[in-house]
């Protein structure tokens, strides 16, 4: 038997979860509650298996209550239920040691096939947001892309132009330009003109 | 004596009635006429009697003058919180008899009384009598300033009261203009009126509580009156409605603890000097509650709800009272709430509402509150049809509170304005005084240095006469630079306000009308289980609307607001926007970014993010492309340069300005007005590359 606490500041979620999995066999509800304060209160007393937590309620917040919990009742698991699918927000809430992350228009499944996971002891993130975060992860670690402008001027620099020359040719600002510089700089990881010119043609950015 | 003169009367009527009765009828039909006569004798006697008698009660026009219609006003004032009904008639009388005096004064007294007697009670009817004796007062030109600023005290609270916070605005500022020209030297009354300036910009918060130029207005008045009070001789009262001021001024800030010891301390040093009235007292009462509320602690509240409901309850009172007495009741149908009794919220809640629409209109925070009070109330019972109804109830209201916040806010910034321009024609004066002062000194100077040292004197002259000409210059740039800075000043918090209002709405569609839907949806799934509709193609179809609907909703609410902009930044924003149209489907956007956040001018967030998003849209619209690049560069400097690349198919940039271009025309304009560079290049068939670029401390402008 799982016991099961829930907490969400908005009372139609609370009523609509409760009655989602009232005839589940192996969960029993043991503890609803309405704000942080009550739920803190409520654990106290009773401590759950696994708890599903709004992140965003009035008062304290999800994420600073994950925090605490986690650290105190080391064997309670911890669901976010939210709204939110925004990736790095994911994240911050995956750091508080949360094991479980749904949002909240899941069907009645997916809740009770996560809540029998964590209690497993094993993480569960609804599938679209798994996606995204992998994802993002795969994204963070790809080279830096040059764009075709910043080629344009890479090329011109190659071709012994002075940022002015460019600046006049492109029909663009100095400062622009230097901006355009700076970023190379940046993404072949070159201190000057030389390493960019020597990079470049390395790379065959240039003709 | 009366008898008497009745009898004689009678007799001398019937006779006459008689003789006139003989004289005209001489038909067989006599007898009957004469009776008939003799009725209608009775009937005019009578009527006769009863006007003699009436006599007797009014007081004959020589009974009474101005003097004792000023006295008739003053006992009326006196009652006023004893017997409220009483000391209407009274006041009603003394308008009468000022009309048939044609006592212009009294007339305008006697209006202002009325006026503020059914203030409390009907807000429509203050200010007609407002209103009147205001035209009284113009007829009248006696220089009776300080009964004249009541009324536009009076005349300003009533119109807050109905959220018509530009007409409350006039008369604040016209009082504010009284009191500084001087002409009000009643200490007391302008205790009264700093107080109420207090509590008028206390409802003006909008910016939620987090400037500290409201806090330090806030201040400000309190001290004002503070001073004001100091000037009083028999000063106990007006010391203590400085209390008052303090109460709420910590409520403001939220310290309901030191809130409270003032409130309480108001409370007893008034009640020590016997000076409270009951108005005063149920909103002291009341603000008590509502620190209690506002931290969630409702059986506190509660305590003193039901002193304002001990402290009187006679009928007649309840009636002065009316609209006191039904805030009082929406307080505690909030304190029901807090109690989980959902039913005697709904109750006690919805007939307040009621009954408060038959004393006039009130646009009010509480009355907002309250309409959210009843949908969560009827969400908790389960009764989601009157919770949507008083959803969309408060939503409307709030919106209109919302509106009427930026009509405020305007008139705040005219205040500040007028305050700006007073200096401004300080510094101006003092520029005329500076030239004059040169002229007269020169002039007496070149005298008396020609007398001396001719060549000499040229020189020096020259020089000194160049050094007043940079004092005044200076003065002018000064006036310019003020000029200058209220402008911006004024346009950015426009802007605010509508962030402000965006972030309202996207917050309450996204959480309250969002959470609805989601609950909806919930019963649904219910329903498909236990009745196994998971075939059935309608349901299914009705469950995926419901979803669909939910998800354009939190669409439509990031697009009204992103708020992940303010939890996240400008950056993680546009990766997280990427991604999610990634996840459409269509075009790949990837995203990358160089150089540190650290110095990132924050003004630059939202205008930049909806720039983002409209290129992205219009790749994702026109550019038919598999891949998009997007790159922001954060300078240490505190600017960016953004570039937006895909390889679609492009366009003849100098062409595509006339023709396709409205969403480009837009863009460019918008980057203009954030003092940024825009550069696009593209080529048919080889794709587009548009590149952004913002400096720190250029963006000064609306978007």
């Amino acid at each position: 038997m799982i016991k099961l606490a829930i907490t969400d500041d908005q009372v139609i979620i609370l009523n609509g979860l409760q009655k989602i999995l009232a005839d589940v066999q192996n969960i029993r509800i043991t503890g609803v509650y309405n704000n942080g304060d009550e739920l803190l209160e409520g654990i106290a007393k009773e401590q759950p298996d696994v708890l599903l937590l709004d992140i965003q309620m009035p008062g304290k917040s999800g994420i600073e209550l994950a925090a605490v919990i986690t650290k105190q009742y080391r064997d309670i698991k911890i669901i976010a239920l939210t709204n939110i699918d925004v990736v790095a927000q994911i994240k911050k809430i995956l750091q508080q040691g949360v094991m479980g992350y749904l949002l909240k228009d899941a069907n009645p499944a997916t809740i009770i096939n996560a809540i029998e996971t964590v209690y497993g002891g094993e993480q569960y993130i609804q599938e679209q947001l798994r996606q995204q975060l992998l994802n993002s992860l795969s994204a963070g670690n790809a080279k830096q892309i040059v764009t075709r402008r910043e080629k344009e001027i890479l090329q011109l620099i190659v071709d012994e132009f002075t940022n002015q020359e460019i600046a006049d040719k492109l029909f663009l600002s100095l400062r622009t330009v230097e901006n355009h510089r700076n970023n190379l700089l940046q993404k072949l990881d070159v201190k000057n003109t030389a390493g960019l010119v020597k990079v470049a043609i390395q790379e065959g950015l240039v003709t | 004596m009366l008898f008497v003169k009745a009898v004689q009367y009678f007799v001398f009527l019937l006779l006459s009635a008689q003789t006139l009765c003989t004289g005209m009828h001489t038909s067989r039909n006599q007898h009957i006429l004469r009776t008939g006569c003799l009725a209608a004798m009775l009937l005019l006697l009578s009527v006769k009697l009863m006007a003699q008698a009436d006599d007797k009660i009014l007081p004959p026009p020589a009974k009474f003058d101005t003097s004792s219609v000023l006295q008739l006003i003053k006992a009326g004032n006196s009652l006023t919180d004893k017997k409220p009904e009483e000391a209407l008639q009274h006041f009603i009388t003394a308008a009468e008899q000022s009309s048939l005096l044609d006592f212009n004064t009294g007339l305008a007294l006697a209006n202002a009384k009325i006026a503020r007697w059914y203030f409390g009670n009907n807000s429509d009817k203050t200010i007609e009598y407002s209103r009147k004796a205001l035209a009284y007062f113009e007829q009248d030109n006696t220089r009776l300033a300080e009964e004249k600023a009541d009324i536009h005290l009076l005349l300003a609270e009533t119109f807050d009261e109905q959220g018509r916070q530009d007409s409350s605005a006039y008369y604040y500022y016209l009082l504010g203009n009284e009191v500084e020209a001087g002409n009000i030297t009643n200490g007391k009354l302008a205790v009264d009126l700093y107080t109420k300036l207090l509590i008028f910009w206390m409802n003006l918060d909008y910016t939620g509580g987090e400037n500290d130029d409201y806090f330090k207005t806030l201040k400000g008045y309190v001290e004002k009156a503070r001073l004001a009070a100091g000037t009083i001789r028999d000063s106990a009262e007006a010391v203590s409605s400085v209390y008052f001021m303090e109460g709420a001024y910590f409520h403001a800030l939220k310290k309901f603890d030191s809130a409270r010891f003032y409130y309480n301390w108001y409370l007893s040093e008034r009640e020590k000097i016997n000076k409270i009235t009951l108005p005063r007292k149920i909103s002291v009462y009341t603000n008590i509650a509502d620190t209690y509320l506002q931290e969630k602690k409702p059986d506190d509240a509660m305590l003193f709800i039901n002193k304002v409901y001990a402290l009187d309850d006679s009928p007649e009172k309840t009636k002065y009272l009316a609209f006191y007495t039904q805030f009082t009741n929406l307080l505690k149908g909030r304190a029901l709430f807090l109690q989980k009794k959902y039913n005697d919220a709904i109750t006690i809640t919805s007939e307040a509402l009621e009954k408060l629409k038959t004393t006039g209109s009130h646009l009010r925070a509480e009355l907002v509150e309250a309409n959210k009070t009843m949908a969560d109330s009827y969400e908790a019972i389960g009764d989601y049809r009157n919770a949507l109804v008083h959803k969309n109830r408060y939503i409307f209201l709030n919106d209109s509170l919302m509106k009427k916040d930026k009509i405020d806010m305007v008139n705040r910034l005219e205040v500040r304005y007028r305050i700006i321009e007073k200096d401004k024609a300080l510094a101006e004066q003092k520029l005329q005084l500076a030239k004059v002062e040169n002229s007269i000194r020169s002039r007496n100077l070149l005298i008396a240095v020609i007398a001396l040292l001719v060549l000499f004197s040229i020189a020096g002259f020259g020089l000194w006469r160049r050094k007043n000409i940079h004092k005044q210059r200076l003065q002018q740039e000064r006036i310019d630079n003020l000029q200058q800075k209220m402008e911006i000043e004024r346009l950015n918090a426009t802007i605010d306000g509508e962030e402000k209002e965006r972030t309202r709405i996207a917050r309450e569609l996204h959480d309250g009308i969002g959470a609805l839907l989601t609950g909806a949806k919930m019963n649904f799934e219910l329903v498909k289980k236990s009745n196994q509709y998971e075939h059935n193609p309608d349901f299914i179809e009705g469950i995926k609307l419901l979803e669909d609907t939910a998800s354009g909703l939190r669409e439509t609410a990031h697009n009204i607001m992103p708020e992940i902009l303010m939890q996240e930044g400008l950056s993680n924003a546009v990766r997280s926007f990427c991604e999610r149209m990634t996840g459409k489907g269509g075009t790949a956007i990837s995203f990358q970014t160089l150089g540190s956040l650290e110095n990132m001018d924050a003004t630059f967030d939202l205008p930049v993010y909806r720039i983002i998003q409209e290129l992205i849209q219009n790749i994702r619209k026109h550019a038919k492309a598999t891949t998009a690049l997007v790159q922001m560069n954060f300078h240490d400097d505190g600017g960016v340069d953004i570039t937006v690349e895909d390889d679609g198919v492009g366009m003849d940039v100098s062409t595509a300005k006339k023709t396709n271009g409205m969403a480009l025309k837009n863009i460019q304009q918008r980057v203009k007005q954030l003092g940024g560079r825009i550069d696009i290049n593209s080529n048919i068939g080889k794709g587009t590359s548009v590149y952004l670029e913002f400096e720190p401390g250029k963006n000064n402008s609306a978007i």
